[in-house]
């Protein structure tokens, strides 16, 4: 597409009609009686059909002074071309989020992105196209093609249902898609996180709107004794103080009915301690903007616990680890096939699916350590624990065996060590002095086998969670070779998984069933799916603006290319033509 | 009309002056008069000799040929006939196209036509077209006593002379005075116009306009006798086939007056002044 230089001269287009005014009113057709008709029975027609509407007819040379008029037109309005070698490549950032979907069919941002789109790529040309979701992570719709009618199927996959958007991620992949050299167009229902767009020719507009909406921002279902204890969180993400109803049903009975007034950006929670036994708890929302976050389930949590088996000759280290075991509430009342031994021996324990907690031997006289302790954070055995201000009563000459990762020490001498055996096993190695120790007083000592109880009890067949946040990983430890995976909207989908554990392809909210293994040994789950995403249900924020541009103006005039002289040759080569026709039309009369 | 058509024939009774009608060598009838007629009659012409009738006039009885010959016979001298010129206008709408000099023209030619007749001591008598063909109002009388010729009439010539053919004396001169502008063939009328006729003049009498296509450029033709509208766009191609058509058109004319011994000449009435010299090329006028 050209672009124009001088708009105003589109005030010389007036030519245009007026030539038109003065050959309509030259060659209107001119009564002229004649003696007969005769003469002229050639050019008479039929009337058979009824009389024929009549329009002036003009000359050629009319239609050649309009050519030359009409380029003499475009030439002063001053076209620019936009040349090939110059045109750039354009990659389309969309935000895939849930909130480019909020308001009425039709006015949501998608739609409002789409005709913005549309307004971009009939103005303009560009050497190719490529289009990027951005959603939790960035998504290529399609291959990059080289004309924007070849976009629409690409388009039908901008579903705008994630949980969140990281654009960022999108414009890093563009840039590194085409080097920098793209013109990058980002859609979105929001402004950039900071003023400063990133560097590269990037176009961020956006199409939001501010809307009122409430949303469920948490959702939660903990085993808490013989029961369960069920959390609702619910905010106004508004702009303003809003109104909604909270109802919250199990089955068909109504558990909790409430109509809400929050202030903007105030939320509501409730907890509901409910019977293990009861099944999927639904809450649900009012109408609002964004319906996607009005809807919450909360599954039955799966009562997890450990098959311990004490193997520890040490009376007094046994009891006490018994007491601390029942204390987790994790330990299964059976330690048949044990999953977890608790010993003093050298060997690894047998079972297949036997970890081990190895109490390794300690001298008579045990050095009291007082810290500082090391303690890798991120594994989960530590997760919790300070130990500060204890003493942990270890042997000071222990090294750390090869093979084994040290989880805490006293400097360079290990208090607990793993290994991960040819099985898949854990195999924890505790140094610990009871009688030179502290620790087992302090809540750390609990805190660290609950720690282990867990770790084991997530390592076992199934779901670690069964109530979970739409964009969270799923993993899943399947019995067999195949979990079957049903969606909320019952469609089935097979999954193969060789070995360990897998991650379930999850998308949208809902609650989904799995199933692995095989008769006795199947395995049934059910899991909830939540879209909780308060960043992203916040409407409040949603504006309609734009930053950024696709350079400067100079930079985008040497894209393009003066046709000027090409017009000057075209309107040349019209009147050339018209002097011919006249010099012919003189010469026949 | 540029001047009033009464004007007109006072013009042409004056025009008409200078001429008198070149009467044909063919014998002619007609009432008693001052040329020799085809017929026996009184004059002192000699023309033949047949056997005595009864109810023959005696003084006509050869009285000689009965002495040498014993046998009544008779002496019979030619006639003297005064000679008649049928004068035929075509009045129909055609011919009193606006804005052009073609009635004005008709009624100067027709009367120009009558004053050479009495100069050349014809009879005359002047039809026109209407519903059949009518003879025109004090005909017999000098051009300025007819009145304005009704124009106009909605029968073409060919349609009027099917109705009602203009009652043409034998032996007389005919003039017709159109612009043969009808369709059809023109040889079956022309046939009939001829029958019996001593001589048959065709002047096809045009405007300008009618010899000359309109320029060029978006022009809306109505027919002044159906009413009939045509549009059309005028270019030089155009005009080049209306010039072919009406050449066709006089070529046809031209061999039907060949075929039925008809002299045919085209006049323009915008230059009917400087066109009389064509009627004496036809021998129809002369010198007076």
């Amino acid at each position: 597409m050209p672009t124009i230089t001088y708009p105003l001269a589109w005030l010389a287009a007036i030519s245009l009609p007026l030539l038109a005014a003065i050959y309509f009113l030259r060659h209107r057709f001119r009564k002229q009686p004649v003696s007969s008709l005769l003469l002229w029975q050639m050019q008479k027609e039929s009337r058979e059909g009824g009389r024929r509407i009549e329009t002036p007819k003009f000359p050629p040379i009319f239609f050649i002074e309009l050519f030359i008029l009409a380029l003499l037109v475009f030439a002063a309005l001053g076209p620019r071309w936009q040349l090939p070698h110059t045109t750039r490549p354009l990659i389309v950032v969309l935000d895939d989020s849930l909130s480019m979907s909020a308001g009425p069919a039709g006015q949501q941002p998608r739609d409002e992105a789409l005709k913005l789109l549309n307004e971009i790529l009939a103005k303009r040309d560009f050497a190719s196209y490529q289009l990027i979701a951005a959603g939790a992570g960035p998504r290529l719709l399609g291959d990059t093609v080289p004309h924007p009618d070849q976009l629409k199927d690409q388009i039908s996959l901008w579903t705008c249902t994630a949980h969140a958007a990281d654009l960022d991620a999108a414009l890093a992949l563009a840039r590194n898609l085409r080097k920098g050299d793209a013109d990058v167009l980002v859609l979105t229902d929001h402004a950039p996180a900071e003023t400063d767009l990133p560097p590269g020719r990037i176009r961020w507009e956006a199409v939001g709107k501010p809307r009122v909406n409430f949303a469920f921002v948490n959702a939660a279902r903990t085993p808490h004794g013989a029961g369960d204890r069920c959390l609702f969180e619910v905010a106004n993400l508004s702009a303003s103080a809003a109104t909604n109803t909270l109802r919250i049903t199990a089955g068909q009975q109504v558990v909790y009915e409430k109509r809400l007034l929050l202030e903007t950006n105030r939320t509501h929670r409730v907890t509901l301690p409910v019977p293990a036994t009861m099944g999927t708890l639904r809450a649900e929302l009012g109408g609002d903007a964004l319906a996607g976050d009005n809807h919450a389930a909360l599954v039955r949590p799966r009562r997890r616990q450990v098959r311990v088996q004490m193997s520890v000759t040490d009376t007094n280290l046994a009891r006490l680890i018994t007491e601390t075991l029942a204390s987790t509430g994790l330990r299964a009342p059976t330690n048949q096939p044990p999953e977890l031994v608790i010993h003093q021996s050298d060997a690894p324990p047998a079972g297949r699916e036997a970890w081990g907690l190895r109490l390794a031997p300690m001298p008579e006289k045990a050095e009291r350590f007082t810290g500082p302790f090391v303690m890798d954070t991120t594994h989960p055995l530590t997760h919790g624990l300070t130990l500060p201000g204890i003493v942990w009563g270890a042997n000071a000459t222990a090294t750390n065996a090869p093979g084994h990762l040290p989880i805490i020490t006293a400097g360079n001498v290990p208090l607990v060590t793993t290994r991960t055996d040819r099985r898949g096993r854990e195999q924890v190695t505790l140094h610990f002095a009871p009688t030179q120790s502290t620790v087992q007083d302090t809540p750390q000592w609990p805190a660290l086998f609950w720690n282990l109880l867990h770790w084991r009890a997530r390592a076992q067949p199934g779901l670690p969670e069964n109530n979970l946040r739409l964009g969270a990983e799923v993993p899943y430890r399947p019995r067999g070779k195949t979990a079957t995976l049903t969606f909320p909207d019952k469609t089935e989908q097979q999954i193969d998984t060789p070995s360990g554990e897998i991650r379930l392809p999850v998308k949208q909210p809902g609650v989904y069933t799995v199933v692995s293994g095989a008769q006795t040994n199947r395995l049934r789950e059910s899991f909830a799916v939540n879209f909780l995403a308060g960043a992203e249900s916040n409407l409040s924020a949603a504006v309609t603006d734009k930053w950024g541009a696709w350079g400067t103006e100079e930079e985008v005039r040497y894209e393009y290319a003066s046709v000027l002289p090409y017009l000057i040759l075209l309107a040349l080569a019209g009147a050339l033509a018209h002097l011919w026709m006249i010099a012919r039309q003189r010469g026949r009369t | 009309m540029k001047t009033p058509f009464r004007q007109s024939l006072v013009d042409g009774e004056q025009a008409g002056m200078r001429y008198a009608l070149c009467l044909p060598n063919s014998p002619m009838s007609g009432v008693r008069g001052e040329r020799l007629g085809r017929r026996a009659g009184s004059s002192v012409d000699f023309q033949d000799y047949r056997e005595y009738q009864p109810g023959d006039d005696l003084r006509h009885i050869d009285w000689n040929a009965y002495a040498r010959s014993n046998q009544l016979i008779v002496k019979l001298h030619r006639e003297e006939v005064q000679p008649h010129l049928d004068l035929i206008l075509d009045t129909s709408a055609s011919m009193n196209l606006p804005d052009t000099d073609k009635p004005a023209a008709l009624h100067q030619l027709a009367a120009l036509l009558a004053t050479a007749a009495a100069n050349a001591r014809c009879s005359q008598a002047l039809w026109m077209t209407g519903e059949g063909f009518q003879r025109v109002r004090n005909d017999t009388q000098p051009p300025g006593a007819w009145g304005e010729l009704p124009m106009g009439g909605a029968r073409s010539f060919e349609e009027a002379h099917g109705l009602l053919p203009p009652r043409l004396r034998r032996q007389g001169m005919r003039v017709i005075i159109s612009d043969l502008l009808w369709p059809g063939d023109p040889l079956p009328t022309l046939r009939k116009l001829a029958e019996g006729a001593a001589s048959l003049h065709v002047i096809q009498l045009l405007a300008r306009t009618d010899a000359t296509a309109p320029e060029p450029g978006n022009v809306q033709l109505q027919d002044t006798e159906t009413g009939e509208m045509l549009s059309i766009y005028v270019d030089a191609s155009i005009r080049e086939t209306y010039r072919d058509t009406l050449r066709r058109l006089q070529q046809s004319w031209h061999n039907a007056c060949k075929q039925t011994g008809a002299q045919l000449t085209t006049l323009i009435a915008e230059d009917l002044g400087q066109s009389l010299s064509a009627l004496e090329e036809i021998q129809l006028l002369e010198p007076a």
